[in-house]
C-alpha cells in the first residue's frame, strides 16, 4: 500500500501547486502558490439519465466532466497581487489576483505529495482559469484569507 | 513588554499611589504588594503560542501569541483611597497604551481579594499578537 501522504513544510514531499501563465512552455518557472490551507481536486461527471417500459431501473451513461481545483489560500502580498519587476506574461508578475482579474488561461501542476512508502507521489496537470477569489478579513480573524478555483479547461492528466 | 506597561501605568495621574520597577517577589508567605500598599507591581511577562493558520506548505503557517502580565496592589479595606476607583479604571486602560507593541487584542481583567484587612487588585494584561513566518 502507497498512501498519498504529503508532509506539511517539508520540501519535494510536501503538496505543491504551481501556475504557468498561458503554458509551460510560455512560463517554464511558473508561480508556487504559498500558503495554501487545503485542496479539493474535483471532477464531477454529468450523467443523462433516461427511463425505457422494458427496464424497472433508470439507465445512465456518463456523459462531459466539469473539473475544477478548489482551495483557500492565506494571502501572500507578492505572489497574490504579482512582483512587478519579473518579466511580462508570467505567473510571478501577475500574481494571483491578476490571473484572475486578466482572465488568463493557465496551465498548473499539483503535485499530491509523498507517498507514505517514501515514494515520489503523482501530479495532477491542466489548464484552466482562476476564479471564485473572495478575500476577506475580520476582527477576529485578522489575516486575509481567500477561497481561489481554478475552472479546468479540458481534462486532467496524471503524470 | 513588561517595561510598556510600567511606562503606562507611571503616565497616569497616581495621586498616592506609585509603581515600582521591582518584580512583585514574596519573602516568608507575603508579597511585596501587601508589605507595600499603594505601590503597583507588574510581573514578568507570560507567553504562548499557538498555530492558528495551518498551510500545507508548513513554513508559512500563522501562529497567535498570547501575552499576560499582570500587576499588583494593595490597599487597606478599610480606608479605601479617594482615587482607588479612578485609578483602576485608568490602570486597565493602559492596555491601549501606544508604547506596547502593534496587536490584535489588547484585553485586561480586574480581580480583587481580600487578606483579611487588604484589597488586592490584581490587573491581568492579554494581548495577542500575530506572528508570521
Amino acid at each position: 500500500m502507497a498512501y498519498i501522504y504529503p508532509a506539511p513544510g517539508v520540501a519535494n514531499v510536501e503538496c505543491t501547486l504551481r501556475i504557468h501563465h498561458t503554458s509551460k512552455s510560455a512560463d517554464a518557472t511558473g508561480l508556487l502558490i504559498p500558503a495554501l490551507q487545503d485542496i479539493t481536486v474535483n471532477a464531477s461527471n454529468d450523467v443523462f439519465t433516461w427511463t425505457q417500459l422494458d427496464e424497472g431501473d433508470k439507465l445512465q451513461v456518463a456523459t462531459t466532466s466539469t473539473n475544477s481545483l478548489a482551495m483557500n489560500l492565506v494571502l501572500e502580498q507578492t505572489s497574490f497581487f504579482g512582483n512587478s519587476a519579473a518579466s511580462a506574461n508570467t505567473a510571478v508578475k501577475s500574481g494571483v489576483f491578476g490571473l484572475s482579474t486578466g482572465k488568463t488561461r493557465c496551465e498548473f501542476d499539483l503535485y499530491l505529495g509523498d507517498t507514505s512508502s517514501g515514494g515520489a507521489g503523482k501530479t495532477v496537470n491542466g489548464f484552466g482559469y482562476i476564479t471564485g477569489l473572495a478575500p476577506t478579513v475580520s476582527a477576529d480573524s485578522p489575516v486575509w484569507v481567500s477561497p481561489i478555483t481554478i475552472t479546468v479547461d479540458g481534462a486532467y492528466s496524471v503524470s | 513588554m513588561r517595561q510598556a506597561v510600567i511606562d503606562a501605568i507611571a503616565a497616569l495621574s497616581l495621586g498616592t499611589f506609585q509603581v515600582s520597577e521591582s518584580l512583585p517577589w514574596s519573602s516568608q508567605g507575603e508579597n511585596l504588594a501587601i508589605r507595600n500598599f499603594r505601590t503597583i507591581y507588574v510581573d514578568e511577562p507570560e507567553s504562548r503560542e499557538t498555530a492558528i493558520l495551518n498551510t500545507l506548505d508548513g513554513g508559512t503557517g500563522l501562529a497567535q501569541r498570547v501575552t499576560e502580565i499582570s500587576a499588583q496592589m494593595a490597599v487597606d479595606a478599610k480606608q479605601q483611597p479617594s482615587n482607588f476607583v479612578s485609578l483602576v479604571q485608568s490602570i486597565t486602560q493602559c492596555r491601549n497604551s501606544a508604547d506596547l507593541p502593534a496587536t490584535v487584542s489588547r484585553e485586561c481583567d480586574v480581580t480583587h481579594v481580600y487578606q483579611d484587612d487588604v484589597l488586592i487588585t490584581t490587573f491581568q494584561f492579554r494581548f495577542r499578537e500575530l506572528v508570521t513566518p
